[in-house]
Protein backbone atom coordinates (compact mmCIF):
# COMPACT_ATOMS: atom_id res chain seq x y z
CA UNK A 1 0.00 0.00 0.00
CA UNK A 2 3.18 2.59 -0.22
CA UNK A 3 2.44 4.86 -2.20
CA UNK A 4 5.30 7.57 -2.70
CA UNK A 5 8.03 9.24 -1.17
CA UNK A 6 7.50 12.26 0.90
CA UNK A 7 10.31 14.37 0.45
CA UNK A 8 10.96 17.88 2.39
CA UNK A 9 13.26 20.12 0.17
CA UNK A 10 15.17 22.31 2.92
CA UNK A 11 17.36 24.87 1.64
CA UNK A 12 20.27 24.92 -0.60
CA UNK A 13 23.61 25.44 0.98
CA UNK A 14 25.88 26.56 -1.17
CA UNK A 15 29.58 26.20 -0.88
CA UNK A 16 30.58 27.99 -3.85
CA UNK A 17 29.08 29.22 -7.17
CA UNK A 18 29.60 25.88 -8.77
CA UNK A 19 27.15 23.92 -6.25
CA UNK A 20 24.72 26.65 -6.21
CA UNK A 21 21.35 26.10 -6.11
CA UNK A 22 21.78 21.89 -5.51
CA UNK A 23 18.56 20.56 -3.92
CA UNK A 24 18.95 19.03 -0.08
CA UNK A 25 16.43 16.20 -0.33
CA UNK A 26 15.67 14.59 2.89
CA UNK A 27 13.81 11.94 3.55
CA UNK A 28 11.20 11.62 6.39
CA UNK A 29 8.36 9.00 5.56
CA UNK A 30 6.16 8.09 2.85
CA UNK A 31 2.74 7.67 1.97
CA UNK A 32 0.37 4.63 3.04
CA UNK A 33 -3.66 4.64 2.78
CA UNK A 34 -6.07 2.01 4.58
CA UNK A 35 -9.46 1.34 3.26
CA UNK A 36 -11.73 1.44 6.47
CA UNK A 37 -14.74 -0.54 6.28
CA UNK A 38 -15.50 0.82 10.07
CA UNK A 39 -15.60 4.73 8.41
CA UNK A 40 -16.66 3.36 4.86
CA UNK A 41 -13.88 5.52 3.61
CA UNK A 42 -10.01 5.69 2.61
CA UNK A 43 -7.58 6.82 5.11
CA UNK A 44 -4.50 8.20 4.18
CA UNK A 45 -1.15 8.35 6.54
CA UNK A 46 1.81 9.38 6.54
CA UNK A 47 4.86 6.95 8.37
CA UNK A 48 7.99 7.76 9.78
CA UNK A 49 10.69 5.35 10.25
CA UNK A 50 14.07 5.54 12.50
CA UNK A 51 16.58 6.37 10.73
CA UNK A 52 18.62 2.89 11.53
CA UNK A 53 14.70 0.79 10.49
CA UNK A 54 16.71 -1.07 7.89
CA UNK A 55 19.84 -2.25 9.47
CA UNK A 56 18.32 -2.75 12.78
CA UNK A 57 16.97 -6.20 14.28
CA UNK A 58 15.22 -3.80 16.91
CA UNK A 59 11.69 -3.22 17.49
CA UNK A 60 10.28 0.60 17.81
CA UNK A 61 7.22 2.06 20.06
CA UNK A 62 4.76 3.69 17.75
CA UNK A 63 3.53 7.35 18.41
CA UNK A 64 0.54 7.86 16.73
CA UNK A 65 -0.30 11.81 15.93
CA UNK A 66 -3.63 12.92 14.81
CA UNK A 67 -4.59 15.80 12.53
CA UNK A 68 -1.66 14.64 10.48
CA UNK A 69 0.45 16.63 7.87
CA UNK A 70 3.71 16.89 6.11
CA UNK A 71 3.88 19.75 8.18
CA UNK A 72 3.13 18.31 11.25
CA UNK A 73 5.57 15.22 10.39
CA UNK A 74 8.50 17.76 9.64
CA UNK A 75 8.12 19.37 13.42
CA UNK A 76 7.67 15.63 15.03
CA UNK A 77 10.67 13.98 12.97
CA UNK A 78 13.28 17.55 13.79
CA UNK A 79 11.82 16.99 17.66
CA UNK A 80 12.47 13.10 18.03
CA UNK A 81 15.96 13.62 15.75
CA UNK A 82 16.74 16.42 18.77
CA UNK A 83 15.82 14.14 21.46
CA UNK A 84 17.13 10.81 20.02
CA UNK A 85 20.67 12.46 19.44
CA UNK A 86 23.42 11.38 21.60
CA UNK A 87 21.99 11.14 24.79
CA UNK A 88 18.76 9.14 23.60
CA UNK A 89 16.34 11.29 26.22
CA UNK A 90 13.24 9.64 24.17
CA UNK A 91 14.15 6.06 21.95
CA UNK A 92 14.22 6.02 18.21
CA UNK A 93 9.91 5.35 17.52
CA UNK A 94 7.75 4.89 14.13
CA UNK A 95 5.46 7.58 13.90
CA UNK A 96 2.23 6.91 12.30
CA UNK A 97 0.56 10.50 11.14
CA UNK A 98 -3.44 10.01 10.35
CA UNK A 99 -4.84 12.73 7.68
CA UNK A 100 -7.84 14.46 8.52
CA UNK A 101 -11.01 13.68 5.98
CA UNK A 102 -14.08 15.35 8.36
CA UNK A 103 -12.19 16.48 11.58
CA UNK A 104 -14.86 17.76 13.76
CA UNK A 105 -17.22 14.95 12.90
CA UNK A 106 -14.14 12.45 14.03
CA UNK A 107 -12.72 13.73 17.15
CA UNK A 108 -15.88 14.81 19.03
CA UNK A 109 -17.82 12.46 20.57
CA UNK A 110 -20.76 14.39 21.42
CA UNK A 111 -23.15 16.83 20.14
CA UNK A 112 -21.72 20.41 20.55
CA UNK A 113 -23.08 23.87 19.38
CA UNK A 114 -19.95 24.22 17.02
CA UNK A 115 -20.57 21.25 14.85
CA UNK A 116 -23.77 20.47 13.49
CA UNK A 117 -23.22 16.88 12.09
CA UNK A 118 -23.20 13.58 13.85
CA UNK A 119 -20.32 12.89 16.48
CA UNK A 120 -18.39 10.15 14.82
CA UNK A 121 -15.28 10.07 17.44
CA UNK A 122 -16.66 6.42 18.69
CA UNK A 123 -15.76 4.76 14.79
CA UNK A 124 -12.94 7.13 14.44
CA UNK A 125 -11.02 5.23 18.13
CA UNK A 126 -12.78 2.36 16.80
CA UNK A 127 -10.86 2.53 13.23
CA UNK A 128 -7.45 3.05 14.95
CA UNK A 129 -8.09 1.09 17.42
CA UNK A 130 -9.14 -2.33 14.88
CA UNK A 131 -7.89 -1.51 11.77
CA UNK A 132 -5.41 1.21 11.78
CA UNK A 133 -2.85 -0.33 14.86
CA UNK A 134 -3.73 -3.77 13.49
CA UNK A 135 -1.93 -2.67 10.64
CA UNK A 136 1.20 -0.92 11.64
CA UNK A 137 1.81 -4.03 14.22
CA UNK A 138 1.48 -6.50 11.43
CA UNK A 139 3.74 -4.46 8.96
CA UNK A 140 6.31 -2.63 10.93
CA UNK A 141 8.52 -3.83 13.27
CA UNK A 142 6.91 -2.58 16.84
CA UNK A 143 7.14 -3.00 20.72
CA UNK A 144 3.85 -3.16 21.98
CA UNK A 145 4.14 0.65 23.37
CA UNK A 146 1.75 3.18 22.17
CA UNK A 147 1.39 6.31 22.54
CA UNK A 148 -1.65 8.73 21.14
CA UNK A 149 -1.09 12.42 20.82
CA UNK A 150 -3.57 15.11 19.76
CA UNK A 151 -3.94 19.03 19.72
CA UNK A 152 -6.44 20.94 20.29
CA UNK A 153 -9.88 19.18 19.21
CA UNK A 154 -7.50 16.30 18.40
CA UNK A 155 -6.44 16.35 22.09
CA UNK A 156 -9.90 16.21 23.02
CA UNK A 157 -10.25 13.18 21.24
CA UNK A 158 -7.27 11.94 22.93
CA UNK A 159 -8.63 12.37 26.22
CA UNK A 160 -11.62 10.88 24.92
CA UNK A 161 -9.56 7.68 24.17
CA UNK A 162 -7.95 7.90 27.58
CA UNK A 163 -11.83 7.14 29.33
CA UNK A 164 -12.99 4.77 26.59
CA UNK A 165 -10.19 2.89 25.48
CA UNK A 166 -7.12 2.75 28.24
CA UNK A 167 -5.55 0.07 26.67
CA UNK A 168 -5.22 0.97 23.40
CA UNK A 169 -1.88 3.28 24.18
CA UNK A 170 0.01 3.33 27.01
CA UNK A 171 0.72 6.85 26.99
CA UNK A 172 -1.94 9.60 25.74
CA UNK A 173 -0.38 13.27 25.38
CA UNK A 174 -3.02 15.73 24.36
CA UNK A 175 -2.23 19.52 23.61
CA UNK A 176 -4.31 22.47 24.14
CA UNK A 177 -7.30 21.06 25.62
CA UNK A 178 -10.60 22.10 27.21
CA UNK A 179 -14.36 20.67 27.12
CA UNK A 180 -15.90 23.25 25.33
CA UNK A 181 -19.75 22.73 25.18
CA UNK A 182 -19.36 19.01 26.45
CA UNK A 183 -17.69 19.13 30.15
CA UNK A 184 -20.69 17.65 31.61
CA UNK A 185 -20.58 15.00 29.61
CA UNK A 186 -16.91 14.31 29.59
CA UNK A 187 -17.78 14.56 33.13
CA UNK A 188 -20.07 12.11 32.88
CA UNK A 189 -17.32 9.58 30.87
CA UNK A 190 -14.84 10.29 33.29
CA UNK A 191 -17.01 8.79 36.41
CA UNK A 192 -17.65 5.65 34.28
CA UNK A 193 -14.68 5.17 33.12
CA UNK A 194 -13.19 5.53 36.90
CA UNK A 195 -14.96 3.19 38.36
CA UNK A 196 -13.66 0.38 35.89
CA UNK A 197 -10.54 -1.79 36.84
CA UNK A 198 -8.59 -0.88 33.46
CA UNK A 199 -6.32 1.88 34.49
CA UNK A 200 -2.51 0.27 35.33
CA UNK A 201 0.46 2.52 34.76
CA UNK A 202 -0.51 4.49 31.37
CA UNK A 203 0.91 8.06 31.19
CA UNK A 204 -1.09 11.08 30.36
CA UNK A 205 0.22 14.64 29.58
CA UNK A 206 -2.28 17.67 28.91
CA UNK A 207 -0.55 20.98 28.12
CA UNK A 208 -2.16 24.37 27.54
CA UNK A 209 -0.97 28.19 27.39
CA UNK A 210 -2.36 30.77 29.36
CA UNK A 211 -2.41 33.47 26.77
CA UNK A 212 -4.72 31.12 24.53
CA UNK A 213 -6.88 33.65 22.32
CA UNK A 214 -9.58 30.94 22.13
CA UNK A 215 -9.27 30.73 25.47
CA UNK A 216 -9.72 34.28 27.12
CA UNK A 217 -11.47 33.91 30.18
CA UNK A 218 -9.17 30.76 31.17
CA UNK A 219 -12.65 28.63 31.37
CA UNK A 220 -10.64 25.55 29.08
CA UNK A 221 -7.57 25.77 31.14
CA UNK A 222 -9.70 25.07 34.57
CA UNK A 223 -11.81 22.49 33.40
CA UNK A 224 -8.92 20.50 32.91
CA UNK A 225 -7.35 21.95 36.25
CA UNK A 226 -10.92 20.31 37.78
CA UNK A 227 -10.08 16.95 35.66
CA UNK A 228 -6.90 17.00 36.66
CA UNK A 229 -8.31 16.74 40.02
CA UNK A 230 -10.57 14.42 39.43
CA UNK A 231 -8.21 12.22 37.93
CA UNK A 232 -6.05 12.84 40.65
CA UNK A 233 -8.62 11.97 43.46
CA UNK A 234 -10.06 8.42 41.23
CA UNK A 235 -6.52 7.13 40.18
CA UNK A 236 -4.52 8.23 41.83
CA UNK A 237 -1.08 6.56 41.65
CA UNK A 238 -2.99 3.63 38.81
CA UNK A 239 -1.52 6.41 36.07
CA UNK A 240 1.38 8.88 35.91
CA UNK A 241 -0.57 12.49 35.24
CA UNK A 242 0.33 15.99 34.10
CA UNK A 243 -1.15 18.49 33.26
CA UNK A 244 1.72 21.75 32.54
CA UNK A 245 0.69 25.00 31.66
CA UNK A 246 2.61 27.62 29.74
CA UNK A 247 2.48 31.20 31.32
CA UNK A 248 3.47 33.00 27.92
CA UNK A 249 2.06 30.74 25.27
CA UNK A 250 -1.11 30.47 23.29
CA UNK A 251 -2.97 27.76 21.07
CA UNK A 252 -0.97 24.38 21.45
CA UNK A 253 2.83 25.48 22.90
CA UNK A 254 5.06 24.84 20.95
CA UNK A 255 6.98 22.92 23.02
CA UNK A 256 4.47 20.39 24.72
CA UNK A 257 5.16 18.05 21.92
CA UNK A 258 8.74 18.06 23.13
CA UNK A 259 7.72 18.13 26.89
CA UNK A 260 5.16 15.20 26.39
CA UNK A 261 7.46 12.64 25.24
CA UNK A 262 10.46 13.66 27.91
CA UNK A 263 7.46 12.24 30.17
CA UNK A 264 6.44 9.60 28.50
CA UNK A 265 10.04 8.41 28.26
CA UNK A 266 10.66 9.65 31.83
CA UNK A 267 13.10 6.84 32.24
CA UNK A 268 15.64 7.75 29.34
CA UNK A 269 15.95 10.72 30.94
CA UNK A 270 19.58 11.11 33.05
CA UNK A 271 18.61 12.32 36.75
CA UNK B 1 7.91 36.04 13.50
CA UNK B 2 8.73 36.98 10.05
CA UNK B 3 9.24 33.79 7.39
CA UNK B 4 13.32 33.80 7.15
CA UNK B 5 15.89 32.63 5.02
CA UNK B 6 18.39 29.95 6.65
CA UNK B 7 21.62 29.55 5.83
CA UNK B 8 23.74 26.56 7.77
CA UNK B 9 26.59 26.62 7.68
CA UNK B 10 28.92 23.52 7.33
CA UNK B 11 31.68 22.73 9.58
CA UNK B 12 34.93 21.83 8.64
CA UNK B 13 36.84 22.14 12.52
CA UNK B 14 34.43 23.40 14.62
CA UNK B 15 37.58 24.31 17.29
CA UNK B 16 39.76 26.10 14.73
CA UNK B 17 36.71 28.36 13.20
CA UNK B 18 34.67 29.14 16.89
CA UNK B 19 37.29 29.71 19.15
CA UNK B 20 39.27 33.06 19.34
CA UNK B 21 42.57 31.63 20.34
CA UNK B 22 44.31 27.87 21.28
CA UNK B 23 44.32 26.18 24.41
CA UNK B 24 45.53 22.90 26.10
CA UNK B 25 42.33 21.45 25.60
CA UNK B 26 41.85 23.16 21.98
CA UNK B 27 45.44 23.25 19.84
CA UNK B 28 43.80 23.68 16.75
CA UNK B 29 41.47 27.01 18.23
CA UNK B 30 42.21 30.34 17.00
CA UNK B 31 41.11 30.91 13.64
CA UNK B 32 37.45 32.56 14.99
CA UNK B 33 38.72 36.02 13.70
CA UNK B 34 39.65 34.28 10.04
CA UNK B 35 36.47 32.81 10.32
CA UNK B 36 34.14 35.96 11.22
CA UNK B 37 35.71 37.97 8.64
CA UNK B 38 34.72 34.65 6.19
CA UNK B 39 31.23 35.55 7.21
CA UNK B 40 31.19 39.39 6.93
CA UNK B 41 33.11 40.03 3.73
CA UNK B 42 32.11 36.75 1.85
CA UNK B 43 29.13 34.59 2.97
CA UNK B 44 26.73 37.67 3.91
CA UNK B 45 27.62 39.42 0.54
CA UNK B 46 27.37 36.53 -1.40
CA UNK B 47 23.91 35.58 0.01
CA UNK B 48 22.44 38.84 0.25
CA UNK B 49 23.75 39.61 -3.52
CA UNK B 50 21.86 35.96 -4.85
CA UNK B 51 18.69 36.11 -2.36
CA UNK B 52 15.81 38.29 -1.52
CA UNK B 53 17.57 38.99 2.17
CA UNK B 54 16.62 42.16 3.59
CA UNK B 55 19.25 43.73 5.87
CA UNK B 56 18.14 42.47 9.37
CA UNK B 57 20.25 39.64 10.57
CA UNK B 58 20.61 36.69 13.13
CA UNK B 59 23.20 34.28 14.44
CA UNK B 60 22.33 31.52 16.36
CA UNK B 61 25.30 29.67 18.05
CA UNK B 62 25.68 26.54 20.36
CA UNK B 63 28.29 26.19 22.73
CA UNK B 64 31.78 27.11 21.23
CA UNK B 65 29.68 28.42 18.28
CA UNK B 66 27.72 30.25 21.20
CA UNK B 67 31.42 31.75 22.24
CA UNK B 68 31.68 32.80 18.93
CA UNK B 69 28.46 34.57 18.56
CA UNK B 70 29.59 36.66 21.41
CA UNK B 71 32.97 36.84 19.86
CA UNK B 72 31.21 38.45 16.89
CA UNK B 73 29.50 41.26 18.81
CA UNK B 74 32.46 42.52 20.31
CA UNK B 75 34.70 42.78 16.91
CA UNK B 76 32.20 43.36 14.67
CA UNK B 77 28.66 44.83 16.28
CA UNK B 78 27.65 45.43 12.92
CA UNK B 79 27.18 42.42 11.47
CA UNK B 80 24.39 40.87 13.19
CA UNK B 81 21.28 42.50 14.91
CA UNK B 82 20.33 39.53 17.17
CA UNK B 83 22.60 36.84 18.91
CA UNK B 84 21.05 33.62 20.53
CA UNK B 85 23.80 31.65 22.34
CA UNK B 86 23.00 28.13 23.52
CA UNK B 87 24.87 26.91 26.68
CA UNK B 88 27.83 29.16 25.27
CA UNK B 89 31.05 28.20 26.17
CA UNK B 90 32.33 31.57 27.91
CA UNK B 91 34.50 29.55 30.53
CA UNK B 92 36.70 29.24 27.98
CA UNK B 93 40.57 30.54 28.53
CA UNK B 94 39.49 31.53 31.89
CA UNK B 95 36.64 33.60 31.11
CA UNK B 96 39.18 35.90 28.57
CA UNK B 97 36.47 37.07 26.38
CA UNK B 98 34.07 37.96 28.86
CA UNK B 99 36.54 40.24 30.34
CA UNK B 100 36.76 42.32 26.95
CA UNK B 101 32.95 42.68 27.62
CA UNK B 102 33.36 46.30 29.54
CA UNK B 103 35.21 47.76 27.53
CA UNK B 104 33.10 46.93 24.58
CA UNK B 105 29.91 48.31 26.13
CA UNK B 106 31.91 51.45 27.20
CA UNK B 107 32.87 52.04 23.78
CA UNK B 108 29.54 51.31 22.36
CA UNK B 109 27.01 52.32 24.39
CA UNK B 110 24.24 53.19 21.29
CA UNK B 111 24.31 49.94 20.08
CA UNK B 112 20.84 48.46 19.19
CA UNK B 113 20.70 44.57 19.67
CA UNK B 114 19.02 41.41 20.91
CA UNK B 115 20.28 38.78 22.42
CA UNK B 116 19.22 35.81 24.00
CA UNK B 117 21.21 33.39 26.12
CA UNK B 118 20.57 29.84 27.17
CA UNK B 119 21.49 27.55 30.14
CA UNK B 120 21.22 23.94 30.12
CA UNK B 121 21.73 22.01 33.83
CA UNK B 122 25.65 22.16 33.05
CA UNK B 123 27.66 23.92 35.93
CA UNK B 124 27.41 27.92 34.62
CA UNK B 125 29.37 27.25 31.55
CA UNK B 126 30.63 31.25 32.58
CA UNK B 127 27.50 32.43 31.95
CA UNK B 128 27.20 34.28 35.19
CA UNK B 129 29.42 36.64 35.46
CA UNK B 130 28.56 37.38 31.54
CA UNK B 131 24.71 37.55 33.17
CA UNK B 132 26.38 39.95 36.14
CA UNK B 133 27.86 42.50 33.71
CA UNK B 134 24.61 42.82 31.36
CA UNK B 135 22.90 43.31 34.35
CA UNK B 136 25.05 46.37 35.64
CA UNK B 137 26.37 47.96 32.33
CA UNK B 138 24.75 46.33 29.34
CA UNK B 139 23.56 49.48 26.79
CA UNK B 140 20.48 50.64 27.13
CA UNK B 141 20.06 49.73 23.42
CA UNK B 142 21.40 45.86 23.82
CA UNK B 143 18.06 44.06 24.88
CA UNK B 144 19.01 41.06 26.70
CA UNK B 145 17.37 37.74 27.92
CA UNK B 146 18.53 34.48 30.08
CA UNK B 147 16.90 30.97 30.65
CA UNK B 148 18.37 28.91 32.68
CA UNK B 149 16.89 25.33 31.34
CA UNK B 150 17.71 22.86 34.71
CA UNK B 151 15.93 19.87 33.01
CA UNK B 152 17.73 19.56 29.67
CA UNK B 153 21.27 18.66 28.86
CA UNK B 154 23.94 20.65 26.83
CA UNK B 155 22.59 18.79 24.11
CA UNK B 156 18.93 18.50 24.81
CA UNK B 157 18.14 22.43 25.40
CA UNK B 158 18.59 23.59 21.50
CA UNK B 159 15.22 22.82 20.72
CA UNK B 160 13.83 25.67 23.40
CA UNK B 161 16.94 27.87 23.29
CA UNK B 162 15.96 28.65 19.54
CA UNK B 163 11.89 28.56 20.35
CA UNK B 164 12.71 30.94 23.28
CA UNK B 165 15.50 33.19 21.31
CA UNK B 166 12.80 33.39 18.50
CA UNK B 167 9.94 34.52 20.57
CA UNK B 168 12.45 37.12 22.68
CA UNK B 169 13.72 38.40 19.41
CA UNK B 170 10.31 38.81 18.23
CA UNK B 171 8.09 39.78 20.72
CA UNK B 172 7.19 43.03 19.60
CA UNK B 173 7.07 41.95 16.01
CA UNK B 174 3.31 42.41 13.93
CA UNK B 175 3.11 41.23 9.86
CA UNK B 176 3.04 44.31 7.69
CA UNK B 177 0.04 45.01 6.24
CA UNK B 178 0.57 44.20 2.00
CA UNK B 179 3.17 43.02 2.76
CA UNK B 180 4.10 42.10 -0.67
CA UNK B 181 3.61 45.80 -2.23
CA UNK B 182 6.18 47.00 0.51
Amino acid sequence: MRNYFIVIILLCLVKSGLTYGQDINIKIGFRDSIKSEILHESRKILIHLPNDYNNSNKSYPVIYRLDGDTDLMLETVSIINRLTYFEEIVPEMIVVFIENTDRARDMLPVKTNFYSGNPGAKEFLNFIGNELIPYIEKNYKTTNNRILCGKSLSGLFTIYAFLTKPKSFNSYIACSVGFPDCEYDFKELSQKAFETDQYNGQKIFITNGLKDPIDPDGKLHQQIADFSDFVKVKLGNKVTYCYLTYENAGHVPFPSFYDGLKYVFDTNVKK
Amino acid sequence: MPPMIIVGIVSTDREKDYLPSPSKECPTGGGADKFLNFIGSELVTYIDSTYQASSERCIIGHSAGGLFAIYALVNQPGLFDSYICIDPSLWYEDQSYVKKIPDFFNSHKDIKKKLFLSLSNEKGMGIFPFIDLLDKSAPVGLNWDYIHYKNETHNSLGFKSICAGFEMIYKDWKPLENSNEK
